[in-house]
């Protein structure tokens, strides 16, 4: 593919997977989640959960599943808000590409 | 690569993170092997990719600069040998009965509520479990070992080892960092950088303190130091016979690579003495000993006559270990009294002696088959699991 992934659109969109799960979701569904929608190598996720985390757009909590460690992570106020201003900035952004690729502007 | 290989792995490739971090990364991508089955080992790890490169990406995000050993190296090969083929025969796995299986569920299966927050188990841990599950077998363990190595004979043993080693040093002169010259400028990382002979004859001894040693496959035979201020502490002492490297630096971020082309040497040793660990790559050499007093020691294919590894605290991983050009294996000693040891040996079961450990009370001898032209010895000890592959 041509088109690169910035660091600020990955972000948006590993957002937007965990937003769609109300009590959060965890690092190995996350990876398989955003590769249904983007090439992404495998290794790529872990340091993107943790700028997310620094930033105050995830928490996470621990919890056990199957007597092992599961570190859950949920998309806070701050990553919502975040979220909702990249998704103004996608439309925006696309809705002129698209015009100019259909030969409307 | 399984789990426990490409982790630990990681976790040396991840030292200059601080504690906690290194402990989320690594938690993070042991859940995610768990995640996608333990049957999946394998898989996952390839997918995953090089663990270099995880690291690299993990180091880059919490803005440390990865280290040099990565890919930034010019002659380095960075393709990875092609797997190993074994026969699926050989792929087998060991019989139900034997006590091999070692929990890794030390936390039990009770269910949690949200609120209660589990600790969550540093990957270390692990091995800190079973080697606490062995303490007393440990002492034994030690003995069994002091005498299997003393006994063989032909075999360099960790003792005269030491006593070599010691007996050279003492003539050593102190060689000051040479410039590095070898595409390197501006990363300021390799600090002493020294050229080795690679006549096929003799003995290259490498003996540091605390720190990593990485063999690599090159034309030029080349000792390289990095991380750390090494102009104190490096000595280089080249008799006709015998080539010596110490370090005596304590910084576990020590890295010391070591270039050779196949058969360099006769025989190679190499010793940790406090704590670090030993890649050895696709090393060549007819007889090769690699001690550590704690670390992991791994290997890509090696090809030795005669292979005696042993970790006093850690784990063997030995992706291959094969015949060279000009020698067979036939010696074979692996020791990790605290450890896992996992091994797939280029030759039939069938043509091995072996004598197997652990310390879960598991011991087993066997001998070759009457047939064999050339018989083998293999000598295993662990704390733990104990995994062995021939080929047929």
């Amino acid at each position: 593919m041509v088109i690169n992934t910035s660091a600020a659109l990955l972000d948006a969109i590993v957002l937007a997977v965990v937003a769609r799960e109300e009590r959060g979701t965890y690092g190995y569904k996350i990876t398989q989640d955003v590769r249904q929608v983007l090439e992404l190598s495998e290794s790529t996720l872990y340091p993107v959960l943790r700028r997310l985390q620094k930033d105050g757009c995830l928490t996470v909590r621990d919890e056990a599943c199957n007597g092992r460690n599961r570190r859950y992570y949920e998309v806070t106020t701050a990553g919502r808000e975040r979220l909702e201003k990249f998704r103004g900035e996608w439309d925006a952004y696309t809705s002129q590409i698209n015009k100019l690729f259909r030969g409307e502007l | 690569m399984r789990k426990y290989a490409y982790l630990a792995k990681l976790e040396e490739l991840l030292a200059a993170l601080p504690a906690q971090e290194r402990q989320d990364a690594l938690n993070f991508y042991e859940e995610y092997f768990d995640a996608a089955g333990s049957e999946n080992e394998e898989k996952t790890a390839e997918e995953l990719g090089d663990p270099a490169e995880v690291a690299r990406k993990v180091l880059e995000g919490e803005g440390i600069a990865a280290p040099e050993e990565d890919s930034t190296q010019p002659d380095r090969n960075i393709d990875p040998p092609p797997a190993p083929t074994i026969d699926a025969a050989a792929e087998q796995p060991l019989p139900e009965d034997l006590p091999f299986a070692v929990s890794q569920n030390p936390v039990p299966e009770t269910p949690v509520s949200p609120v209660q927050t589990p600790v969550r188990r540093s990957f270390s841990q692990v091995w800190l479990v079973v080697g606490v599950l062995i303490a007393l077998a440990l002492v034994i363990q030690l003995a069994v070992l002091a005498s299997t190595l003393g006994g063989s004979d032909g075999e360099k043993t960790a003792a005269s080892m030491i006593d070599s080693i010691e007996s050279e040093s003492t003539e050593a002169e102190t060689l000051s960092p040479a410039p590095v010259d070898h595409g390197f400028s501006g990363s300021g990382l390799v600090t002493y950088t020294a050229d080795i002979r690679t006549n096929g004859r003799g003995t290259l001894n490498i003996v540091i303190n605390s720190g990593n040693v990485a063999f690599q496959t090159g034309k030029a035979g080349k000792i390289e130091v990095s991380n750390v201020d090494v102009s104190q502490a490096v000595t280089l002492s080249k008799t006709d016979g015998e080539d010596s490297f110490t370090c005596e630096s304590n910084d576990p971020a020590t890295h010391v690579t070591v270039t050779l082309p196949a058969d360099a040497y006769q025989a190679v040793n190499v010793m940790i003495l406090n704590s670090g660990a030993i890649e050895l790559g696709n090393l060549q050499a007819e007889e090769i000993t690699a001690i550590t007093a704690e670390g992991l020691i791994q290997s890509e294919q090696v090809c030795a006559g005669s292979l005696a590894l042993q970790t006093n605290k850690g784990s063997i991983w030995l992706e291959k270990a094969a015949n060279g050009t000009k020698y067979q294996l036939e010696r074979v000693t692996l020791s990790a009294p605290q450890g896992y040891v996992s091994a797939r040996l280029d030759a039939p079961e069938s043509s091995w002696e072996t004598k197997i450990t652990n310390g879960e009370g598991y011991s087993r001898t066997t001998m070759a088959d009457e047939n064999t032209e050339t018989v083998r010895y293999l000598d295993v000890q662990a704390g733990g699991k104990i995994d062995l592959q021939y080929t047929k």
